[in-house]
């Protein structure tokens, strides 16, 4: 548990969207453990395994920008999808010409990171710790990955590379970011609710509380 | 951190003694008219009495009161939903439509059923029971009454306010008493509460954003009021359509925040946004509100100085702004209290955020006076050209035949993050400014010194120890940059020709500015021949300035070495500035010679 990894991100864009402008898109400052964790997933994970992120390193200065793009404004319901199952016809389709809607964001511009984390495990099967590091330590070094990586959504894809030995250090001033979303909670399925924790640049690192631990607010 | 900012804000408001802030479960709404009663509930003399008061115009206009409210009330889309003790005339007196009274009308049902239920909590009010003793003895035949006697009955019909009076304490109205405000406030806590679990089968208790303790969670957002360009007022957080839900929860569930913090920071928010509170600015289409933790007149000074009002003839403002140019903070104003700066913008039916900055006093304060030092250039007419000029006459500028319709929405709010985050300005801006030059030709004041504000800041953030491109606020005769030495040769050749025929209508500025600054190469051999013919001219009249004129040419000349073919847009702007650096000089120096002479 005390073998962790290091993985250094860059892109163009990120939006970690707060919850409480979810329509017109505000992002946090950084990224949320939650968009780290999403990060770690799309390189590698099995359900045995629990991504826990220990830190959060910023090196560039942040930035913003508006954009304004059209989106969809609603979902397929599941009953149309039940139906086309059942009969194997019915279209399972919306047309964006009819239902267009405009949302304008506020988004991240030129960002890097470097991400500590380490494995916690999930249940008693499969406890080889050594070797779920060697299999991401692998796939990073090669740049595997199940789908692409992205920062907050996917239109934003992230850049990845593994890395080793001393963090450099940051000049980033410190912040007080207030209350961030830490996650979501999936334990109760039917009853999905988002943790918060309170967040802070020190020296241009960010410390994430872990799961379990008081700092993390449901 | 935008919504707790707010919150903490409308703490701030709720404790100073000279803002009058509504408190959760009352607003502020327009009033027209009082109804006066007696402890019995009879309508009596003087029976509707007129709270509107003369505008400007001296049209007689409602005020604003603060009332009891729901959050409810103002979405009155879906069915009627009653206030208390305050409402417009079909649901207080059951008024219909055909101007009869029908007191079976289910607005006014509604209307006695909201005071019935208050009154089950609240202890004996006076005010409380005549109202309630009025709505159960009113009917047509009263109101006929009235009607014959008064003239407000016409102004009623349209929809407006009505609240109630005791004839026995005229002037406070019955609202106002403090056994409703307390019973009030009991009743709408639990209202909100009811409401906000309204077709939600899941527990709608979790935890806030703000507070971060489990609060009963607010279904629908409360209404913001006063954003430029939006006609109906929007929820900041509202989630009107299915895509933008997530993990099977409705409407603002998706963002949770507190019945009571949801209505601190949207009270707050539309205090801002009322431009009488002078918190508020608009840039393009952007309503920029901005705040500090504590009171402090940097507060109002920051709203002047982009208020398009603003001809900078302020003198507390300039005296300001010299201060604090010189170093020296006026010593009442403390520099670290945090200061806050939101942008909102209409989309649709919705509030955009189009941007949110945190910072200090101090910083702000800093960063205000770099850019008016970037921006500080050479007068071209000491008394009507502001050492400070406001936000809107730098974007007047850019704007097509100088209409503030034609401001680019986007630029504005560029030009915003520019100046309050320290960095580059946009390059939308110069190419704006370029445009405008090469159309109508005239490189004033302004456009000079933002032209030469965004060069010279784009290379203080490029090279921070070259400082070589630096421009100068006037006439800099070392500057060997080919751009600028060709703006000053234009500026030189445009007043010999002006030298040679006085009154000509057309000068080589309006024909050939704009080819001279992209194409050097083509244009300016024919110009110097023809100033040749220029200077010939004016040697048989007036040799001495011939020779003057002459001595400039060739002293430009010296330093260069040919003609470019293009310049580059970022040369263009130099080009400008060059020329106008020199015109200045040149008229300078005239009015020096005229006085000698």
């Amino acid at each position: 548990m005390s073998y962790g990894i290091k993985l250094k991100v860059w892109g163009e864009r990120a939006c970690f969207t707060r919850p409480e402008m979810k329509v017109e898109r505000v992002s946090y400052d950084v990224p949320t453990p939650s968009a780290v964790r999403g990060i770690l997933e799309a390189i590698y994970w099995k359900p045995s395994i629990r991504w826990q992120v220990d830190r959060i390193h910023v090196y560039k200065p942040i930035k913003f920008e508006n954009i304004r793009r059209n989106e969809l404004g609603s979902k397929i319901s599941p009953s149309k999808i039940k139906t086309a199952i059942r009969d194997g016809c019915s279209p399972v389709e919306i047309f964006i010409e009819k239902d267009r809607v405009q949302r304008a964001s506020l988004i991240l511009k030129d960002v890097e990171y470097i991400f500590e984390a380490h494995i916690e495990f999930v249940s008693g099967e499969d406890n080889n710790i050594g070797k779920h590091l060697d299999i991401f330590n692998r796939r990073a070094l090669k740049g595997q990955c199940f789908h692409q990586p992205c920062f907050g959504t996917r239109e934003f894809p992230v850049n990845f590379e593994l890395f080793e030995g001393d963090i450099p250090q940051s000049n980033i001033k410190d912040k007080d970011l207030g209350f961030m979303l830490y996650d979501m909670d999936f334990s109760d399925k039917k009853n999905i609710n988002p943790m918060f924790f309170r967040a802070e640049i020190i020296n241009g690192i960010i410390e994430i509380p872990s799961l379990n631990s008081e700092e993390v607010k449901r | 951190m935008i919504l707790q900012s707010l919150s903490k804000y409308y703490e701030r408001l709720v404790n100073q003694p000279d803002v009058e802030i509504p408190e959760f479960g009352y607003s502020k709404e327009k009033i027209s008219f009082s109804i006066v009663l007696n402890d019995e509930g009879d309508i009596v003399a003087p029976y509707i009495r007129d709270r509107r008061e003369p505008n400007s115009k001296n049209k007689l206009v409602p005020q604003l009161y603060i009332v009891p409210s729901l959050t409810e009330t103002n979405v009155r889309s879906s069915g009627a939903v009653s206030n208390f003790l305050w409402d417009k005339a079909d649901y207080a007196l059951g008024l219909s439509s055909n101007g009869k009274i029908d007191i079976n009308s289910k607005k006014y049902k509604l209307f006695q059923k909201r005071c019935n239920d208050i009154a089950g909590i609240c202890q004996n009010d006076t005010g409380l029971n005549a109202v309630i003793s009025f709505l159960s003895k009113w009917n047509e035949l009263k109101a006929k009454k009235i009607r014959a006697k008064d003239d407000y009955w016409q102004e009623l019909k349209k929809g407006v306010n009505v609240v109630f009076e005791l004839d026995s304490d005229l002037g406070s109205l019955v609202h106002e008493h403090i056994k409703i405000k307390d019973a009030w406030k009991k009743y709408i806590l639990d209202e909100e509460i009811e409401y906000s679990k309204k077709d939600i089968k899941t527990n709608t208790q979790s935890l806030c954003l703000l507070t971060q303790k489990n609060d009963a969670i607010a279904q629908v957002h409360r209404k913001i009021k006063g954003i430029y360009n939006m006609k109906n007022a929007g929820a900041l957080i509202g989630l009107n359509s299915d895509s933008f839900l997530s993990y099977g929860k409705k409407k603002s569930f998706n963002s949770p925040v507190s019945i009571k913090s949801a209505f601190a920071y949207s009270t707050a928010l539309n205090y801002l946004l009322d431009r009488n509170n002078n918190q508020c600015i608009s840039i393009g289409d952007t309503s920029t509100v901005y705040w500090t933790e504590k009171k402090n007149p940097v507060e109002t000074i920051f709203g002047q100085l982009l208020d398009q009002k603003n001809d900078g003839s302020n003198e507390d403002i300039t005296k300001f702004l010299d201060a604090m140019k010189n170093g020296k903070m006026p010593s009442n104003i403390e520099t670290d209290v945090p200061f806050y700066i939101l942008g909102l913008a209409p989309n649709a039916a919705r509030i955009s955020i189009r941007y949110w900055h945190m910072s200090t006093v101090g910083d702000m304060a800093e960063k205000i006076i770099q850019h008016f030092k970037d921006m500080e250039i050479v007068k071209s007419n000491e008394d009507r050209d502001p050492t400070y000029p406001g936000m809107w006459k730098i974007l007047i500028e850019t704007a097509t035949m100088h209409k503030s319709e034609n401001i680019s929405p986007i630029l504005a709010g560029n030009i915003m993050q520019a100046i309050i985050m320290g960095q580059r300005y946009p390059e939308s801006l110069k190419t704006a400014l370029l445009s405008r030059i090469r159309v109508d030709g005239n490189v004033n004041y302004i456009r000079a010194g933002m032209l030469k504000a965004i060069i010279n800041r784009k290379n203080r953030m490029n090279n921070s120890n070259n400082n070589k491109e630096v421009i100068t606020m006037a006439l800099d005769k070392e500057n060997k940059g080919i751009a600028y030495l060709l703006g000053r040769l234009f500026a030189v050749l445009e007043k010999v020709q002006q030298d040679a025929i006085p009154g000509a209508n057309a000068t080589i500025r309006d024909r050939y500015f704009g080819a001279a600054s992209a194409t050097p190469k083509i244009v300016f051999p024919q110009l110097l021949r023809n100033s040749q013919h220029h200077l010939s001219k004016i040697k048989r009249n007036k040799p001495k300035w011939a020779i003057n004129h002459d001595k400039t040419i060739s002293g430009i000349f010296n330093d260069i070495v040919n003609f470019p073919a293009h310049l580059s847009l970022d040369e263009q702007g130099l080009f400008a500035i060059g020329y106008y650096h020199q015109k200045q000089d040149i008229y300078t120096k005239k009015t020096e010679a005229v006085t000698t002479n």
